[in-house]
């Protein structure tokens, strides 16, 4: 009677798993016996202690947590070409600005009569003009993902466009663009 | 001028009278195929997620938060860190997803996520002694209250003594007890053979015992 049950064996017993050879012993060791009625009592004894149950509620508003989470985890972890455009965009928006200006205050003469207003900001006047200030702050007051959200096509929003034309307004469409581009 | 050619092509379509509504769809154009994902098996929904389709995780997260949630709760015992590593777990899980090869069952997968989350948590943070939520509301008109105190005395020392197993033997018989995971599962969730699951069980079980006086 010194086969006792190895450990993965008091397992199976306790699954009643146990093959009937081993079944034989455990019928007849006492030792075995009181050891896996320990672990049964124990088994027992710990199951029977419930984990609370949130709220329905709860796993509404946890769904929406792990989303949200699982958007930030993709926002902050995608590739330089995915998020790195912003900066590159707002930096070449600021450097067009810049070469606009001082292209419209080194070239007042060649402006045209049609847009002699435009020279009338370029000349110096623009610190008199009180629309001036109202278009500043407006513009102060616009987030830079708003203007991005403005601006922005939705993916693949262009070829749903070109998709839905008919085969004369595709015609039409290329004869434009041919004259755009000189050709 | 080329906001110019855009403009005139917006005015010429708008003159025009085209609308989308007026339109075909182009035979060529492919649409998303309808899913019914809470039809869906896990198959299923792991390659419609890898597709790009965001509600196939919801999905997954429905069928899978709660047990999740529950493992949490037994390794930290208190709703707010539970509810965060759950989260925790979840957001692992999408990053991964991409990688996940169907060895092994989801919810295999996600429970390894979870023991891994969890030991690695209460490693980091020493649990609270006493939990609030341990001392559980006694109702005086349906039983005994002092019965009622005793046996919840001794469920938390229950889950006090279970705190204090080694990790591998704890994680064991949360699983297998709360969870109810099969040896397999739990070999897979944990790495290790099924007689390694097993004899930790019997070890986990065994030194509970021992440390509320049973022996």
């Amino acid at each position: 009677m010194t086969d006792h049950l190895r450990p993965d064996e008091f397992v199976d017993a306790m699954d009643g798993a146990l093959p009937p050879a081993r079944g034989n012993h455990l019928e007849h060791c006492a030792e075995c016996r009181a050891e896996l009625d320990g672990l049964l009592s124990m088994q027992r004894e710990a199951r029977a202690d419930d984990a609370p149950e949130p709220s329905p509620l709860f796993w509404d508003h946890f769904s929406a947590r792990v989303r949200e989470a699982a958007a930030r985890e993709n926002r902050t972890t995608a590739p330089w070409w995915r998020t790195g455009w912003q900066p590159i965009a707002a930096l070449a928006v600021a450097a067009a600005s810049v070469v606009l200006v001082l292209q419209m205050r080194s070239t007042p003469a060649v402006v045209g009569p049609a847009v002699a207003p435009v020279a009338s900001v370029a000349d110096g006047s623009v610190d008199e003009d009180g629309s001036w200030d109202i278009v500043m702050g407006l513009a102060s007051e616009i987030a830079w993902d708003d203007i991005r959200d403005a601006v922005t096509p939705a993916a693949g929003a262009a070829d749903a466009v070109i998709e839905e034309l008919t085969g004369a307004q595709r015609e039409a469409l290329v004869r434009l663009l041919k004259q755009e581009i000189g050709e | 001028m080329r906001s110019g050619v855009a403009a005139a092509a917006l005015a010429w379509t708008v003159a025009s009278g085209h609308t989308s509504s007026m339109v075909k769809p182009h035979p060529t154009r492919v649409t998303e195929p309808e899913i019914d994902f809470t039809a869906a098996d896990e198959a299923t929904l792991v390659a419609a997620f890898r597709a790009g389709r965001a509600e196939a995780f919801d999905e997954i997260v429905t069928r899978h938060r709660k047990q999740i949630y529950q493992l949490c709760y037994r390794f930290v015992r208190n709703h707010e860190d539970a509810s965060d590593l759950a989260q925790d777990v979840f957001v692992r899980a999408f990053k991964g997803l991409q990688r996940f090869k169907g060895d092994s069952s989801l919810t295999t997968w996600l429970y390894r996520i979870g023991v891994n989350a969890c030991l690695n948590r209460v490693a980091a943070k020493k649990p609270l002694e006493a939990p609030i939520e341990a001392a559980e509301h006694v109702d005086a008109a349906a039983v005994d209250p002092l019965q009622a105190v005793l046996q919840d005395e001794r469920a938390a020392a229950v889950r006090e003594a279970i705190a204090k197993l080694p990790p591998k033997q704890r994680a064991t018989l949360l699983l297998r007890i709360y969870q109810e995971c099969s040896h397999e599962e739990i070999a897979a969730s944990l790495g290790g053979t099924v007689g390694a699951a097993k004899a930790n069980l019997f070890h986990a079980l065994g030194n509970l015992r021992r440390a509320l006086g049973k022996t």
